[in-house]
Order: structure tokens, then sequence, then C-alpha cells
């Protein structure tokens, strides 16, 4: 009885070990060769994936139209999907894990931008390539990173230049409010330079940090009000994730109104007004370089397209789903890689840079193109307001493609 | 020891049945008596009004637009105000040449969500040709208007809508009037001043007049007003006042000088009063969400010793009860009905919650008893369970729609404003203590939770089945974080890691009130809510936190069983 | 399902003392004392004596030569170094709660200070710190807060003494300071937790904010780049970090063995009567704590140059939470428990994440369960149970050849080493490596060989495979859902279950693999444990 049994036990694993290299093998043998594996680095779980989780379903998507349309260089893309579950130290380890273990040969993720400075040495080490697609703070430039969203030249000044002019409101009181790490205390430099430098005087500018997550905005809000009560005030905010929420709820049952004293976000996108009432919010402002609202078909393609693709499935929201800035960066970004790939006609990380540098494309939100040198991207920057409906509409843009600054020349000044 | 426990029949909370009935009795009657019954139906607007809103909606010379701008102020009244309100928040559109507003969006049969069309005046549902409802699809072609004439259709607005019927809409009209000492309105307010009904609004009046005969008047007239303004100690005063110190110094007018100058320190004395005035409420409101919090683990780790690190996911799960309540009424009942789903939502909240707490209790906590270290462990895993199945199932970005009565603010006092939102937190906190309490020292089900706790084995020996009441007391204590969930929801996020931020200040609470003490859990809640908005104008918002914490830290060394310390035996035994 | 299944806790103690009583006796449930050494067979002691010594020369000479040689990626030897920082954390940890039964939930700030300190003097250009002339040669992130020269408070840092001792001290003074009033005061148990709670939560918004100049939220990073990059720093790291864990392994053994251990289980298991008896547990508990807090520190000092960043995002509460779990899982006052807990925890985290991105917090979470249901003593509980098993006759060295065998065709194909013919998939349709493979391990376990041994290899091939990065590529892709690997020891698992149901009945099976499992039978009958 032992014996048999031991027996068993030996043919069982050996058995078990054999089989599933006989079912794995054959469809493995043959997608080896013609799959190029790309990976997607966004934290889906912890304080980040409210975020995060929307940029790898646009991913997920581009990755599924590029290879319906064929793939790159005649074979598919295999998307290879990492959590990195908000953790910093994870990130690096998960960027090392995407380009050594699974050999992608690029990889679209981050948000934050701590997650970003954790992977970078990974992806300069190993000459990896990542695309990055959030706006942030500059003063970074990496030739093995494309940086798909905004500089703050990009975003900042045309906003605050806004809210200064005729249209805008002629507003001479600035409010400026972050959360407290180093992309808002960033921006808000920047905007603080901007603003003196055309005779704002310094009083007229207050400046607040908030920590993540901070959901009590009745004590800030209650100061907005006292600097409001003087008229011609405007709310810079550079608030970033789910405290967005609390605030802005706090600012309309404040009785705060957002034609006199309209917020100005440099973080609230179509996204994140999915978690908001936006009737209350009507008449509020960001600055973005894409919304949803961009009128071509193209765009209306996008997104019709990505709503279909969040129903079929069956991701969280539905057909209800919208895009944002971000995630036009991201989709935009995947286009960008796989149109250099077909150029030279390789993966390779120098052939694609080469490619890439320059590049100019299509992408939803209109044309666009890479800068030649910066590894950053030339952009539109628009100003949207608030409607009924959670959807920005346009009311200011940039005329043309606005140039990106690695280092912004409002803090070299200083 | 299970062997010895009988089941009598009795341990069953006799009271529930009867206070379910009350919830059912004004659920019902509340709901029989529907507001939308009372919806008014508006004058109708004469055709040459009509005309001129709608040129002004569809010009685009912008000189032009300023001249009927003008027109409207003079011509126009108060039955126009909803017309402007919607042009002014792009609501307005037109539908066959005739201004029409779109309301919000709803779901229709066979149309999937859109938005319903209204009649731009009378605010009356249009019908289209075969008489149906009309909709349109989507908020495209509305007439917007131009970011700049957004304010001064907002000072139209206010000058039109001095005399409407709705009392915050006059008290908005009167307090603009005086923001944009406007001599014009003056007659008029002067006459409301004689006739206003509401007592209330006669400083908002007296204000109003004095700011604008401040600005304008003649120096006895200034003279007075600056008087006025200093009686009266509005904040709004301040812009007024500082411009007439500034003008009397350049006139070098003594007088007006001391007297403008007398009534901004006694406006500003009485803002910093009103500062520390706020500050209370601000510190009250923040208290009533670790109180409601900390009832609930108050009783879990106060009466049962049991770490539940869960407890913040149960308020999640609250939270969601209440969104999933609130699309249903949002979907399947009339528009009118949603004001009042929160009388379906509260209850659902306690229920679901306090289900999946005693499922919870079933299956995980009975088994560790005694070991409250333990529990700590295994209630994270639980939490880290439940919070993943949230976000598979709703994802990280959910809308919560609050009824109407929740939105805006309330000016309870002369510059101090309570917004409706914390108010109801306020309220529901303190009927959640009082239930707590009245559940815990007056009914059944108290009774035979206090024995438990107190003493469990002479309670089993006298024929309590000591497991259910476990049972039943972690379902109450999850069920309560359930409600905290659904007050924290109209102030907070709504994401399944919601509950996160607040599991530890609400442990923190419930140890410095003394553990297994719901009136020590109230007052450290209060304590430290009011401290740290004290603290906050000081230090920033971090700081205050910060502080707070080390406060608590020390206090605990100081007392280390908390405020109110269990005493005697049941402290013991417990 | 009869009573003494369940182990039962331990009759309630009443101390007279207030902070307390409300939560019933506060230390857990007994993991097994090693108060007076138990009998152990000549045939366990000899295994292991081997074990002890095969894994310590897997990790110092096989783990460095097989690197040295090319065939584990620097990368990954800087993975199971970083992790085996951890380890170091896991010890303190299971010194000041598994031994002295006093939960701390602040372990990550001291791990954090540690980390801080050394993080400091590597971001100067002292330290190697890739600092540039365009922002005044110091750290990137002044330039972020407007700041142009060196705050004063960094200057010392530019000396490694100082750093190492700020690294050390740091953790100390606070843990001293801190654990002086709070045992002073005799908080205990859970107020305790929840006080260190409180204080690893302040930490951790303070840190968070700019104006300490330690970098904020982005923490502190571009140090001297090939620390974690070039094979000869991560390896000498890597050493380092083993000679140290190592080092304090056997001086954690000899203080529990110690007097003093004594003294600390005696605290934990009746705090009360030791005080009558005449001591004063508040002082050895401060000793043990601040000894926990230095661990840490020092795991925080390896850690950081290992990773390349130290942000406050390490300094959460669910960080230390985390660190208790490695313990807890490990299984607690065994201090190799600890250690093992640290690094499976550890490189399965890791390894899930990337696997199953969506389900891991799932899983996460029943382990938690998993471990205070079903494994209340942790591994080490359910080695005690299998290792008489294994330890029989030859069947380790057996068990251990086999895992070579296997570990060593996957290095090779992982590292395409085999000729065409063997490689899988290649010329043979399975690849014959495989097939000889299979082959090789049946005579290697035939005959004499306890199956317990079987899962126990298995878990561990298969994670140490991960770990180093040898998985062979099949292995890792999915298959029905999930990767391979999981399916693989799944089948393995339930085969060595389904042995025991045959060999034993159901009953028995249970007993065999545990009275734990017998908890499940508990569990599922609807009995809880009986409460005290």
């Amino acid at each position: 009885m032992m014996q048999r049994l031991r027996l068993t036990m030996t043919a069982l694993l050996a058995t078990a070990m054999l089989l599933v290299g006989g079912t794995a093998t054959p469809a493995l043998a043959q997608e080896k060769d013609d799959t190029i594996k790309v990976g997607i680095l966004h934290s889906l779980t912890g304080t980040m994936a409210i975020s995060e989780t929307s940029l790898r379903d646009v991913a997920l998507m581009t990755i599924e139209e590029i290879n319906a349309e064929g793939g790159v260089l005649g074979k598919q893309l295999e998307p290879v999907v990492i959590d990195p579950a908000s953790d910093w130290d994870l990130f690096a380890e998960s960027a090392r894990e995407l380009l050594l273990e699974h050999e992608v040969d690029v990889v679209f993720g981050c948000w934050t931008s701590v997650s970003r400075k954790a992977v970078l040495p990974v992806f300069e080490q190993h000459n990896g390539l990542l695309f990055y697609p959030v706006q942030y703070e500059g003063e970074e430039q990496s030739p093995n990173i494309f940086y798909t969203g905004a500089t703050p030249i990009q975003q900042l000044i045309p906003a605050a230049k806004y809210l200064m002019s005729e249209d805008g409101g002629g507003f001479e009181k600035f409010y400026l409010l972050g959360t407290d790490y180093v992309f808002p205390r960033t921006a808000n430099r920047i905007l603080k330079a901007y603003l003196l430098s055309e005779g704002v005087p310094e009083e007229s500018i207050r400046e607040e940090y908030t920590p993540f997550g901070h959901a009590d905005y009745q004590s800030i809000v209650g100061r907005i009000r006292e600097l409001a009560r003087e008229g011609d005030t405007a709310v810079l905010s550079t608030i970033n994730g789910d405290s967005n929420v609390p605030f802005y709820r706090e600012f309309a049952n404040q009785g705060l109104d957002p034609f006199e004293v309209p917020i100005m976000a440099f973080s609230v996108s179509e996204d994140e007004l999915r978690a908001m009432e936006a009737e209350a919010l009507v008449g509020h402002l960001a600055a973005w370089n894409y919304f949803q609202s961009v009128d071509t078909p193209a765009n209306e393609a996008f997104v019709q397209k990505f709503r279909d693709y969040a129903q079929e499935n069956d991701l969280p929201g539905g057909s209800e789903r919208v895009v944002n800035d971000p995630m036009e960066g991201t989709h935009f970004g995947i286009k960008v890689w796989a149109a250099a790939v077909e150029e030279v006609g390789t993966t390779d990380v120098d052939e694609v840079r080469e490619a890439v540098l320059g590049m100019a494309f299509d992408a939803p939100g209109g044309p666009k193109k890479m800068h030649a040198e910066n590894m950053h991207t030339w952009k539109p920057v628009y100003i949207g307001e608030i409607l009924a409906n959670g959807q920005f509409e346009i009311i200011w843009e940039s005329e043309g493609l606005v140039e990106p600054e690695s280092y912004s020349s409002y803090l070299k000044d200083e | 020891m299970d062997k010895n426990v009988t089941q009598p029949s009795h341990t069953r909370p006799p009271g529930l049945r009867a206070w379910l009935g009350w919830w059912m009795m004004i659920t019902a009657m509340l709901f029989a008596a529907p507001p939308w019954a009372l919806s008014q139906t508006r004058d109708d607007v004469p055709r040459e009004l009509r005309d001129l809103v709608r040129n002004v909606a569809t010009e685009s010379d912008r000189d032009r637009r300023t001249e009927l701008y003008d027109q409207l102020a003079r011509e126009g009244d108060g039955r126009l105000v909803p017309a402007l309100e919607a042009f002014r928040a792009g609501l307005l559109a037109l539908h066959d040449d005739e201004l029409v507003i779109y309301q919000p969006r709803t779901e229709v049969e066979g149309r999937g969500e859109v938005y319903p069309i209204a009649d731009a005046f009378t605010e009356r549902p249009l019908r289209d040709d075969a008489g149906d409802p009309a909709y349109a699809d989507s908020l495209n072609d509305m007439l917007r208007a131009a970011r700049p004439d957004r304010r001064m259709i907002g000072s139209l607005i206010s000058a039109l809508s001095l005399r409407h019927p709705d009392p915050e809409r006059r008290q908005r009209a009167i307090i603009q009037a005086g923001d944009r000492a406007d001599d014009s309105s003056l007659e008029q307010l002067r006459l409301q001043l004689d006739e206003e009904p509401a007592r209330r609004f006669r400083t908002y009046l007296r204000e109003a007049i004095a700011r604008i005969e401040l600005d304008t008047g003649d120096r006895a007239t200034q003279l007075a007003a600056a008087a006025v303004l200093g009686e009266l100690g509005g904040v709004r005063g301040v812009r007024n006042l500082s411009d007439a110190i500034d003008r009397a110094t350049d006139a070098g007018d003594e007088q007006l000088l001391a007297v403008a100058t007398a009534s901004l320190e006694s406006v500003n004395r009485r803002a910093q009063r009103l500062r520390w005035v706020r500050y209370t409420l601000e510190g009250l409101s923040v208290a009533s969400i670790l109180i409601l919090m900390a009832l609930g683990l108050a009783i879990i780790f106060g009466l049962m010793g049991v770490i539940n690190m869960a407890h913040g996911e149960f308020m999640m799960i609250g939270a969601f009860t209440t969104f999933v309540v609130a699309n249903l009424f949002h979907a399947h009942l009339p528009p009118g009905l949603f004001d009042y789903y929160l009388l379906v939502a509260v209850p659902a909240a306690f229920l679901v919650a306090g289900g999946v707490g005693l499922l919870c209790e079933k299956l995980v906590i009975r088994h560790l008893y005694g070991r409250p270290l333990e529990t700590l462990l295994a209630t994270w895993g639980i939490g880290l369970i439940l919070m993943q199945l949230a976000r598979v199932w709703f994802g990280d970005t959910n809308r919560i729609l609050s009824p109407s009565w929740l939105r805006g603010n309330w000016e309870a006092v002369h510059d101090l404003n309570l917004a409706y939102n914390r108010l109801f937190v306020f309220l529901f906190a303190g009927g959640c203590v009082l239930v707590t309490w009245v559940v815990i020292n007056r009914t059944k089900m108290g009774l035979l939770l206090r024995a438990t706790v107190q003493d469990r084995m002479m309670a089993a020996s006298s024929g309590i089945s000591t497991r259910r009441v476990d049972g039943l007391t972690f379902a109450l204590g999850t069920g309560l974080a359930g409600l905290a969930g659904c007050g924290v929801v109209f102030l907070d996020n709504l994401t399944p890691q919601m509950g996160q931020r607040y599991i530890v200040d609400s442990f923190l609470v419930v140890v410095s009130g003394g553990v297994g003490n719901l009136f020590g859990a109230v007052s450290a809640g209060l304590g430290l809510g009011v401290l740290s908005k004290y603290i906050e104008p000081f230090s920033g918002a971090t700081y205050a936190k910060v502080i707070v914490l080390l406060g608590v830290i020390m206090f605990l060394q100081w007392r280390p069983s908390g405020l109110f310390a269990a005493k005697g035996r049941a402290a013991l035994d417990a | 399902m009869p009573d003494t299944l369940t182990p039962s806790p331990a009759a309630p103690h009443r101390t007279g003392h207030l902070s307390d009583q409300s939560s019933g006796p506060a230390n857990t449930p007994q993991p097994p004392t090693p108060l007076l050494a138990p009998v152990v067979p000549p045939a366990v002691k000899r295994f292991r004596f081997w074990a002890l010594i095969g894994l310590t020369l897997t990790m110092l000479v096989a783990l460095p030569a097989l690197n040295l040689a090319g065939l584990i990626d620097t990368h990954n030897v800087n993975r199971i170094g970083r992790y085996m920082c951890f380890a170091l954390v896991a010890l303190g940890i299971d010194l000041i709660w598994g031994y002295t039964g006093v939960l701390s939930l602040c372990q990550a700030l001291f791990f954090c200070l540690g980390g801080y300190a050394i993080g400091m003097h590597l971001s100067l250009p002292e330290g190697g710190g890739d600092v540039r002339p365009e922002y005044n040669n110091i750290p990137q992130f002044f330039h972020f807060s407007n700041i142009t020269e060196l705050p004063a408070f960094w200057t010392p840092f530019a000396s490694l003494p100082f750093a190492l001792a700020v690294g050390v001290l740091a953790p100390a003074t606070v843990a001293g300071l801190f654990g002086f009033f709070i045992f002073r005061s005799r908080v205990r148990g859970v107020y305790f937790a929840i006080i260190t709670q409180a204080l690893a939560w302040a930490a951790a918004l303070t840190a968070v904010r700019n104006e300490l100049l330690l970098g904020g939220t982005n923490g502190l990073t571009n140090f001297y780049r090939p620390l974690n990059q070039s094979p000869h720093w991560v390896l000498g790291l890597y050493l380092l970090t083993a000679v140290v864990i190592i080092a304090a392994f056997v001086g954690c053994r000899w203080l529990t063995r110690s007097r003093l251990g004594r003294i600390l289980i005696a605290t934990r298991d009746n705090e009360a009567r030791l005080r009558f008896a005449g001591y004063r547990p508040e002082w050895y508990k401060l000793f043990v704590f601040i000894l926990a807090a230095v661990l840490a520190g020092v795991g925080g000092m390896l850690y950081v140059p290992q990773n390349g960043i130290i942000t406050p995002n390490v300094m959460r509460v669910e960080d230390s939470i985390w660190m208790i779990v490695w313990v807890a899982l490990g299984g607690r006052g065994r201090l190799w428990g600890a250690v093992f807990g640290a690094l499976l925890v550890g490189l399965t985290y890791s390894m899930m994440t990337s696997d199953l991105p969506n389900a891991w917090p799932f899983i996460q979470g029943a382990m938690f369960l998993a471990v205070v249901l079903l494994f209340p003593a942790g591994l080490v509980g359910l080695w005690d149970k299998l290792e008489r098993e294994v330890a029989d006759g030859r069947s380790a060295l057996r068990v251990a050849i086999a895992s070579v065998l296997v570990l060593s065709v996957f290095i090779a194909d992982r590292r395409e080493l085999l000729p065409e013919l063997l490689r899988w998939p290649g010329a043979v349709r399975f690849g014959l490596a495989y097939w000889l493979l299979a082959v090789a391990v049946g005579v290697t376990l035939w005959g004499r060989v306890a199956v317990a041994a079987m899962p126990l290899a298995t878990i561990f091939v298969f994670i140490f495979a991960d770990a180093i990065g040898a998985m062979p590529a099949a292995m890792r892709d999915d298959f029905l859902g999930m990767p391979m690997k999981y399916l693989v020891a799944i089948a393995i698992l339930a085969t060595v279950g389904g042995y025991y149901l045959v060999r034993d009945g159901r009953q028995q099976a249970f007993d065999t693999l545990g009275e734990n499992y017998a908890r499940l039978g508990t569990f599922l009958g609807g009995k809880g444990a009986p409460r005290p």
C-alpha cells in the first residue's frame, strides 16, 4: 500500500509537471516569436488606484486596438500588467521585473513623481523606455523617459494669465492651495513668480498646503471666504487625488459662487469629476492639454471606443466612463511608440528613441508633436469650464502648440 | 461551556419590532405627503420680455449685449430669474425658437440618460407633437454666457430677485445689492425695510443700505451709515469702512475718520469672537465624525475586546449602501421622492453593515475571543478583502447624489454659516449616540449585553445565550459603523479605502475616552475634534493632527485607562 | 468536535490593574515556548544541524557563486538582500512580541529612522550622492524648497560613522524615551499597540512635510547608482546583510536562551506574578523595545542603499502591521520563524503583485485570516508537526538532492544553457531536460521519502526559484487565468493532501497535518472556541 502510494505520488508529480509543460509549450513556442511584450506599471490598489486604474484600462484598450489593426511589425502586442500597489519601493522592483524577467520592450506607467523617481535609475541602468503620461513639476529629463504630460509652462502660466485677463474676469487676488508634495510646491512657486512678475502684490497671494488624503476643508474654505469678501479672488488649486471631493463640496456648501470665486484646478479632470456632483461645480475651471469635449471626429471615436471597451469588459462605471488628459497621454504614447517601432523596424530602445524625438502625430485631441531634444511633448493648452454633466467646455485655447520646458525658466530666475 | 446554555426564547430583543413599526410609519407618512405635489406653477411672462432674454442670449456682440443687459435691468422683473440663472449656468437652449432649460439628467425607459426639457420661464415641461415629454440627449448646443458676462448676469439676477418669493434668494439679493453699492436699489431696499416680513432680514437690509450709503451718500448719511455698520458688526462692511477711512484721511475729515475707525474696530472685534465660534462649530463637525466612528468601536472594542481594524471598512460598506440606495431611488422612483432616500438608506446601511458584521463574527471573530491581538490581524485581513471587493464591484471613483436639502448652507447668525451637510452629520451623530444609549441601557438586548459583558459565566448560567449576544453585539457595533458611513459619505470621498483614514483616530477616541464607556467616547470625540480645530489656525492642518496625536499619547501616559476609567467589579471582569 | 482539539486560551489573570481588563488576557495564545527544551531525537538533531549548514552555505556561498558565474541576476541578489533586511526587523519584532508579548505597531518608524540616517549620508556628495553643480552640489530636492545652502543639521551626515551612529542611536533614543514613559505608566497589550500606532501615524504625517527638509513625500533618492546596480556593490551589501543577520540571529538566540530570555517569556505569560516575585518587568520590556528598535534601524540602514530610495510611505501604520504579519506567519516565539516569515511574505508579496495584479489583496487578506484561524503558531507550528517525519532517515537528503536537481534544470533552462535537444520548448515536445529531470527526481525520491517533505520542498523550491529569477518561462505564463507555477504548486499540494487522506482517513489526516486543520473542522462545524 505504502509503496504503491509513493509510486503514485512520484508519478503524479512528474506527470503534473510535464502536463503543464505540454499544455503550455505549443502555445508558447508560437507566441514567443510573434509577440512584442509591453509593460503596464500602474497602481491598481492603494491610494493611487483612484487615478491610475483608468490609465491601465486605456492602455489595454489601445493595445487591443493596435492588435486588431495587425499589431506592430506584424506581431501582436502582449501587455504585461503589474500592480505596484502604490508602494514606491515596489515600483522599482516591478520595473526591474518588467525589464529583466518579462523582457518588455517598453513600459507605460507611473503617476506620482515619487514613483517615477523610483523607477528612473532602473530604466537608465537597463536602457529601458518609459512613457510617463502625467503632468508634473519638470526639472527632469532622462533619455529613457518620454514625458507625454505637460511641463509647468504648458499648464500653469496660461491658466494664471487667463484669470488675470478681461475675458477671464480680471482677478487680482489668488489663493494658491495644494497638496503637500513636490508638484504643488513647485507649481505654486512658478505661479507665484509669474504673478509677482505681472505686478500682483505679495499680500494678494496666499499659499497653503494640506496633506494627502486631507478631508476637512472647513477652515481653509473659511479663509478663502474671508479673502474673497473683498472681491476679485480666484483659487489656483493643485489639490491632488481624493481630497478634491471634500474640498469642492465644502466650497459649494459654504455658498461660494463659482463665477465670483472660481477655482482653477490643475489636477482635476473628467475622471475626478466622476466622484463629484458636478451641478454644484458648474463654472469652476481647469487647465489641461486635452479635454474629452475637444470637438474632432477622431476624439469622438476615441471617447466612444473607450466607453465600448469599458462596457464590454465590465469595468466599474461601464459606458459612463470618461477620458481625461493623462489617459489621452497614455493613448498617444502607445501609438507614438508603435509608429516609431514601425518606422525603424525594430524595438531597440536607442533607435526607437531617435524615431520618437521630433515625431509629429495625430492624437485624439488634435495634432501634437514630440520635442526634438528634450523628451517632452509639444501640446496645446486648454482652459475648460465645468458643465453640469461633468464635462468641460473649452473656453480658451492656446494658439497652436506650446513648447515644453524641462527646466522652468521661472525657477532659474530666482 | 456551551452545553449548559439553553436557548430561552426571551433572549430576542422585544423592542426591535416595535421600533421597526415606528420607523415604517414615519417613512410612510412622509412619503404619503410628498412635496412634489405642491409644485407651483409660475406666472407666464409677456412676449416682449421673453424676446428680450432671447436676444441677450443669442447676441454675439459684447457692446450690444451690455446694452441689452441694461435694458433688462430696467424692464425685467423677478419672473426672469429662472431663465437668467439657467443662462448663467449654461442650461439654456433654443427649442423651436423658444428658450428652454434642460433639467437634471434622468434615466428614461428606452431613451437612456436624457435631459427633460422645460420652458425657461415657467419651468413647465415641454411636450413634443405626440404629447410625450420632450427630452434632449446631450448638453450640446447650449446657449452659454461668456465668462465676463456671468458676473454681470449675477448682479442682474440679484437686482431682479430682491423681491423673490424664496426668502433665501431674497436674502442673497439683499447682500449682493450691498456688494454692488448700487444706489438704484436703495429705494427698493428702504421700502423693503419697512415691510419685510421676516425680521431676520432687517439686519441684512440695514447692512446693505448702510454700505450703499457709506459709498455713495452725502457726508451726514455717511456718518450715520458708518455708525450703523459698526453697530451691526458684519464683516461685509469692512471694505466700505476701510474705503471710507481712506477717503476721510485724504479729505482730512476727522469726524468721519473717528466714526469709521471705531466702527471698523467693533466689526473686527466681533469678527474675532465669531472666528472662535466658527472654530468651535468646525470642531464639533469633526467631532461628530469621530463620535460616529467611535460609537461602534466603543462597543466592539470596549465591550467585546475585539480590535476591529476593519471598522473603517464597515463604515465603507455603509457608505456604499447609501450610494446604492441613492442610485436606486434616482433610477426607479419619481424625482420628488429622491430627497427622502436617506429614510431608506439609514436603516439599510445599518442592516447591511450589521449583517456583514454578523457574518464575520460567525465565521472568524468568535474563534478569537479573548485574544485581542489576533483579532487585530484577522480583522485587518477582513478589511483588505472587503476593500478589494468594493473595488471590484464599484471601482475607485463613485459619486454620491446628495439630497437637495443637504446642499448649501444656513446663515445661522449674521456672518456665521453652517453647511447643511455638516449640520446633518452633527445631528445624525447626536441621534446615533442617543439611540445607542437607549439600546444599551433601556432595552432587553442592552440588558443581556451588559450582563454578558459583566459576567459571562453568570449570564450563561442564567440562561442567556452568550454566543448569540456576542454575535448581536458585534453586529450592533458594525451596524453603527455602517451608520457612520451613511453620514461621512456626505462629507468625504466614496472610495473603497475611505475607511482607512479614520481608523487610527477612532481607536484613539475610544482609548482616551475610557474603554467600555460610551460617554467617555463621546466626550473624547468632542474634545479631540474641537481641540484640533483650535490648534489648526496656528499650526496648519498637518501639525494640528500631529499635535493632537502626541497630546493623546501624553494624556494616556497620565491616565492609562482614559478619561472615564471603568470602575469596580465590572471593570475587572469585562 | 470535542473541545480538546482547540487549545484553550490562557486563563484570564486579574492583575487588579486597570489598563487592560476589558480586553481579557492581552498576551496571545501560547506559541510553543522553548522554555524547557523538548526531547529531540538524534535524527532530528542531525537533520537540524545539516539544514543549518546547508542554509548558511546556500546564503553565503552558493548564491554569491551562482551570481558571480552569471547564473543569477544581480537584481535578484539585490532583492533577496533587501528582504533579508526585513528579516532583521522581524527578529526584533519577534523579541518584543513573540517573546515579551508586547505588540509594537511602530517598527516601521524605527526602520525609517535608520534608513533616513544612512539616506542622508548617501544623498550628500561625500556619500556618493548624485548632486549637480546647477543645484549648488546639494541634494536636488532642496531646489524645490528654494534652498541653496545645505541646512546645518545635514552637515554632520557627510561623515559615514556619524550617519551610522545616528542610524542606531535615533531609533534607540526614540524607543527609549517613548518606552520609558509608556512602560512606566504600565500601558500594556492592546493599549500599547494603539499608542504606538498613533506615534507611527504622527511621524508619517510629519515626515511628508517639506519643511523638515528631508525630501517630503518624495523622500531621499539619487544615491550613488552602483550601490544597487553594480554586481560588486550588490553582492557586497548582500553579504554584509547576510553576516549581520546571522550575527543578529545568534545574538538573539543567545539572549532568548539566557536568564533574561526566561524573564521575557515570564513577562509575556504572567507579568503580575513576575512583579510579585520582585522583578521589574518594565525595565526588561524597555530593554527589548530598544533592542527591537535598533534591529529595525539597522535593517533600515542596510535596506536603503540596496533599495536606492527611502520615502515616508514606509512609515505608514500599514507597513508596521505588515511587519507584524511576517512574524505572525513565520511563527511567534521562534527566531527562525520570524526570519523565514519575513523572507517568505516579502517574496510572496512581490511575486503576487506581478503575477495576480487583481487578486492579490484577496490572497493577502486570506493569508491574514489563515494565519490567525488555522496556523496560530505560524509556519513554525506546521513545521513542528512535520519535522520528525521529514527528518526521518535519509529522506531529507534525498529531498535536498531532488530540489537541487530541479533548481539546476530551472536555472540552466532560464539561462539558455541547455543544448537545443534538451530545451523546453525544444526538439522533443516537452523538453528532454524535463523528461530527464522527472526521471532523476523520481529515482531520488524513490524509497523512504517522507511525503510531508514534498509540499515543503515544493513551496521552498518554487519560491526560491522565483526569488533568484530562475522560474522557467513556461511556468510563468498564464494558464486558466493564473501563472502555471501556482497551478503546479496547487497540484502538488493537492496530491499530498490526497495521500494523507487515503493513508490515514479523514480524521487522522487532520491530525497529521496538525491540530490546526482540526480548527478548520470546528470552523466549518460552526462551533467557536470557548471563551474564557
